[in-house]
């Protein structure tokens, strides 16, 4: 027994020294080769689905799928309004589990009346003025963030993508070399996009599952709630969006972001629960308003 | 006995050896306070090591290269066991992805070769995106005004 605690406080001197060289010197220099590889050999096997991409694969995938979304509508240039919004994400990402992000979070409106609202993986979230133009206060408008910055802290666009995909890009990574025969590129940058094709048909067509929608309004409040916003911020914009459901046949947002209703009531009952509550702050609502008859 | 006395010589040591932090995100700061508002005081970008000094609340103090201290988040640094073959375990602080791929996986390599592919895909507002930046005295401003996070008072 004292062998194998020996063993540990051993190995933990070492590691702790591994630790601080690694980035300079190579893990091979630092544990020897020999460990170096064994560690990489469980470090590959390791991998098994979409949890296991790194936050720089995340950042990759979600560069690409906004692309993708970008391709399908233009962007509103008000540098003042996108500015407001990308204020307003920022203060609730930060009251997120998981602030930093690779690349970090960003905001960007599209120019549509249609009411939109997408977030690719890595921090990068979309809002139409559409949707804006439902809103009646920066509290609904910080709801709608947070519930985005919620699918991509809980990395629910990565999970759209299929388990065989991900088993074959693990397989090339494994190769031996440090760098890619071009033939692997071809390869990866094949598997790559079919997992953009995955995450865009769930964003745009299919919609995230039930349980991932009522995770991510969860998550939501509670980061609206710890940056100081009123919780009931989302709560109130679901009730819009209801009441826009039955008044139109319009489907954008309804599609991805399903049964509004059955949302609301569900989130009331869960903030009832965890004794949530706040205000809504006057001078919120009246900056909100300014920007907004900008969008018009 | 001897065994006990290494032991525990060992356990001191193993506490005393500042831990190191690597960072995981492309780029991230150093700020002068345990805040995402707070000043920055150095720019660290991603495979940078930096000292542990303390903890609190999601932050860790660290120590930059100038000798100052100073707090990163901790969502943007990992500190990972990796379990060896032999059954050891071995402590560093990239994941064992990350210690895997270093430089490989979905990258910049993979994205030039998916554009390639696909010319008609504009990643111009995707980069546009990423540039937007907002100061802390911006932030610390709108925060003010909408009397937010630390100035909210109430919640």
């Amino acid at each position: 027994m004292k062998r194998l605690i020996l063993l540990f406080l051993g190995l933990c001197l070492l590691g702790c020294k591994a630790a601080g060289q690694f980035a300079e010197r190579g893990l091979g220099e630092i544990v020897g080769e020999e460990k170096a590889e064994s560690i990489i050999k469980v470090a590959e096997a390791a991998r098994k689905g979409f949890e296991d991409l790194t936050p720089q694969e995340e950042y990759y995938i979600g560069r690409a799928v906004s692309a993708n979304i970008l391709q399908k509508y233009t962007v509103y240039e008000n540098e003042r309004f996108t500015c407001y919004v990308n204020k307003v994400g920022m203060t609730v990402a930060w009251a997120s589990d998981r602030p930093e992000t690779y690349g970090g979070y960003h905001y960007l409106v599209l120019d549509t009346t249609d009411p939109l609202a997408y977030s690719a993986p890595g921090g990068f979230i979309f809002v139409s003025r559409g949707l804006v133009a439902l809103m009646k206060n920066e509290e609904e408008l910080a709801g709608v963030l947070a519930h985005e910055v919620a699918h991509v802290s809980q990395k629910h666009g990565l999970s759209a993508i299929k388990q065989s995909r991900l088993m074959d890009a693990f397989s090339i990574l494994v190769a031996e070399g440090k760098k890619y025969s071009s033939d692997e590129v071809k390869k990866l940058a094949k598997i790559y996009e079919g997992t953009l094709d995955d995450i865009v048909t769930m964003l745009v067509e299919k919609g995230y599952s039930r349980k991932q929608e009522s995770e991510a309004d969860q998550f939501g409040v509670l980061y609206a709630f710890g940056a100081g916003y009123d919780p009931k911020g989302l709560t109130s914009f679901l009730d819009i969006l209801q009441k826009y459901e039955k008044e139109t046949s319009e489907i954008g947002l309804i599609k991805s972001h399903p049964d509004p209703g059955g949302r609301g009531a569900a989130l009331k009952q869960y903030m009832q629960q965890e004794d949530m509550g706040g205000r809504t702050e006057q001078v919120r609502t009246s900056r909100f308003e300014l920007m907004k008859k900008m969008v018009g | 006995m001897k065994k006990i006395y290494l032991c525990l010589l060992l356990l001191i040591g193993s506490l005393l050896w500042a831990q190191t932090l690597t960072i995981k995100v492309k780029e991230t700061r150093v700020r002068s306070s345990p805040k995402f508002y707070a000043k920055s005081i150095y720019r660290a970008n991603r495979g940078d090591t930096l000292e542990k000094m303390g903890e609190q609340k999601g932050w860790y103090e660290v120590k930059i290269p100038s000798g100052d201290v100073g707090w990163v988040h901790s969502s943007a640094v990992e500190t990972k066991k990796l379990k060896l073959d032999s059954g050891e375990w071995v402590e560093t602080e990239a994941t064992p992805e990350e210690v895997a791929l270093a430089g490989k996986g979905f990258n910049m390599e993979v994205e030039a070769e998916y554009k390639r592919n696909h010319p008609d895909l504009d990643f111009t507002w995707v980069d546009r995106m990423e540039s937007i930046e907002i100061s802390e005295e911006e932030m610390v401003a709108f925060l003010k005004k909408g009397k937010l996070g630390e100035y909210g008072g109430e919640q």
